[in-house]
């Protein structure tokens, strides 16, 4: 008894999964004999133009039954249009031709139907995709392995599969190779130090269609190879002002699968008040100027283990161009007192005055108004506030490199 | 069957209509005809198997004939601009989560005016023939054009309606009522697959307007 309802309850959840899956697969179009469900792309031949026909369809498939389409839609450049046309007789719509895109470029095909809440979106490409079957691991210079490449492809015949190479790689043997009217190349790649190598097909049938390139990284890079920079400003070189923040990007974007970033600091942690990383970049925080440190970037291949580093050093100089406010509050002049500078480009380009509900209240352009001996001296900027409404109000210095000085003034 | 028995509940109304028309004229009896204009609010739908489509909010106005038989009977014929359609909220949303669909008809309603005899209410039952004017559909959020066949609906909606009214006053008549269409709208299908060839005839689907609606009417002319 117990093993029958054992059985039973089997062959329930059977069905139940069975049904659950067709009725997720329920509706489809059919192209080329093919039944194409929500999500799956169709490839269409990119030999071919004009129009294709195709037609809706339901799993399984009943020719006195066919789901007709209430509404239907297209992107990319292609274009649906009824089989019907007028006079048919009308009815449910269920056939169509597929005006076929001339660029190659990829759409999609978008159908609501009838008697259900279902929509299903088919896309459509005309460009084949390459996939990678082997990469093998090369991680000792000198060392080389076959790598094969495949173009899942149903289309002409013609097509070449193109390979080329950067940095310490080689592919037979050069920085190129070309498979000449196959769908398949083996090739053998050498590794000699950090490099690149990419493969890519393309059909001549189809103006020399190209396919989206794969690019695999290979070894591990040195400071000859890749560096950080700056982001969110212009990179500083040397010389990094006191008392700010500074953030740092590799320059190559390395996939994670295959490597690993650490960040550190070797000599003068002293001089840096914040330090932080995260993958390819990291964020320091300058001490006090005079100082000095160097920062790190370790790459390491985690399919080798082996360990590549980049550094740089900086020093930290007196910038200046801060500002602080005098007569808080205040009820006539905002005067804004900024610290001596060696020159005018450490000054905000414009004080504004923000409030937070109307915006920018007032604004006053630094830039070009004073002189790097008015600079040195340290300026006095004054902001006249006895028109405005008593509040609470934000002054602004906006800087060259993006920053924002903020400080909170009262207008009483 | 049904089909059959609506047939039956329409001729039923008409013909009730008609003889009640006919006895009044012939027994030289006060008429009384209220001639006015008619608008309301629509909540409407496509009601479809296997889909639970959402009410779409729209309007109708028009004009409206009543011919009152006594205090506590009357027919009310009316010829409006009913706009209706529904939204579809897709199961599997994907470039698109719904679409709506927009139909204007020119209707035209008879209807049965019963005062209940303790209730200053009136049940209204009636039959309604539309002509659809224009057709829209759109996938939401509109990303590009949708397209649709103009030839998929039938150009005649008929069906039968049941309301709840209440006379205002002399020259208001407020009413809410349910309407369906007694059969698909959609057009039989026939046509050639073009890949094979083959001649393809189906049923079909069975898709009827549903709507709600809330009207106002007001009579200038009474007498």
């Amino acid at each position: 008894m117990k093993k029958s309802t054992s059985y039973l309850s089997l062959v329930i959840l059977i069905l139940v999964l069975t049904s659950s899956n067709c009725l997720a697969n329920y509706y489809s179009i059919t192209i080329n004999g093919v039944q194409y469900y929500n999500g799956q792309t169709v490839y269409i031949d990119c030999t071919l133009s004009g129009e294709i026909a195709f037609r809706t369809d339901r799993t399984p498939i009943d020719n006195s039954n066919i789901p007709g389409a209430r509404y239907w839609s297209t992107t990319g450049n292609y274009s649906v249009r009824s089989a019907l046309g007028t006079p048919s007789g009308g009815g449910s719509e269920a056939f169509f031709y597929l005006q076929l895109s001339t660029d190659g470029s990829d759409g999609s095909i978008n159908i609501q139907f009838w008697e259900g809440n279902t929509a299903i979106t088919v896309y459509v490409t005309r460009k084949p995709t390459l996939t990678l079957n082997s990469t093998p691991t090369l991680c000792s210079s000198g060392q080389s392995g076959d790598h094969s490449a495949t173009l899942n492809f149903s289309g002409p015949t013609q097509s070449n599969i193109k390979w080329q190479t950067t940095g310490g790689l080689t592919v037979n043997g050069s920085s190129s190779y070309t498979e000449y009217n196959n769908t398949n190349s083996q090739v053998s790649i050498q590794h000699n130090s950090f490099g690149t190598y990419s493969v890519w097909a393309e059909i001549p049938g189809c103006n020399n269609l190209q396919t989206s390139p794969i690019t695999r990284y290979v070894g591990v890079p040195s400071g000859n190879d890749i560096t950080f920079t700056r982001t969110g400003g212009s990179d500083p070189g040397f010389a990094l002002c006191s008392g700010q923040t500074f953030n740092f990007q590799s320059s190559i974007a390395l996939p994670a699968s295959q490597y690993s970033y650490n960040w550190s600091i070797p000599q003068g942690s002293n001089s840096v008040s914040y330090f932080q990383s995260y993958g390819p970049n990291a964020t320091v925080g300058t001490g006090s100027a005079g100082g000095g440190f160097v920062l790190q970037m370790n790459i390491t291949n985690l399919a080798c283990n082996t360990v590549g580093s980049t550094s740089r050093t900086f020093g930290i100089q007196n910038c200046g161009g801060y500002f602080r406010v005098a007569e808080n509050p205040t009820s006539n002049t905002l005067l804004a007192l900024f610290e001596s500078t060696d020159d005018t480009k450490y000054l905000p380009h414009t004080l504004r005055l923000m409030h937070e509900k109307a915006g920018v209240v007032k604004e006053v352009k630094i830039r070009g108004k004073y002189s790097n001996e008015d600079a040195k001296t340290g300026l006095q900027v004054g902001m006249d506030v006895y028109t405005l409404p008593k509040d609470i109000y934000y002054l602004q210095g906006l800087y060259d490199d993006g920053q924002i000085q903020s400080v909170r003034v009262i207008v009483q | 069957m049904i089909n059959k028995r609506m047939k039956k509940l329409i001729f039923l109304t008409l013909f009730s209509a008609l003889t009640l028309s006919s006895w009044k004229v012939s027994a030289q009896s006060k008429i009384t005809y209220g001639l006015g204009v008619k608008g309301g609010m629509n909540l409407s739908r496509l009601i479809e198997k296997n889909a639970n489509n959402k009410y779409l909010l729209s309007y109708l106005t028009g004009v409206s004939l009543e011919q009152l038989f006594s205090s506590r009977v009357s027919l009310s014929y009316a010829l409006l601009y009913s706009r209706q359609g529904d939204i579809t909220v897709f199961s599997n949303p994907g470039l698109f989560n719904r679409s709506r669909t927009r139909y204007n008809y020119l209707v035209l309603p008879i209807e049965l005016r019963y005062r209940l005899k303790y209730y200053p209410f009136y049940i209204t039952p009636g039959f309604q023939a539309g002509y659809l004017l224009y057709k829209r559909g759109d996938f939401l959020p509109k990303n590009g054009s949708t397209t649709y066949s103009l030839d998929q609906e039938e150009k005649i909606d008929v069906g039968l309606s049941l309301g709840l009214g209440c006379r205002f006053s002399k020259h208001f008549f407020g009413e809410a009522k349910y309407y369906q269409s007694i059969k698909t709208i959609l057009k039989p299908f026939s046509a050639i697959d073009p890949v094979s060839g083959a001649i393809v005839h189906r049923t079909p689907p069975d898709v009827r307007n549903q709507t709600l609606s809330l009207s106002l009417s007001y009579y200038f002319l009474v007498r």
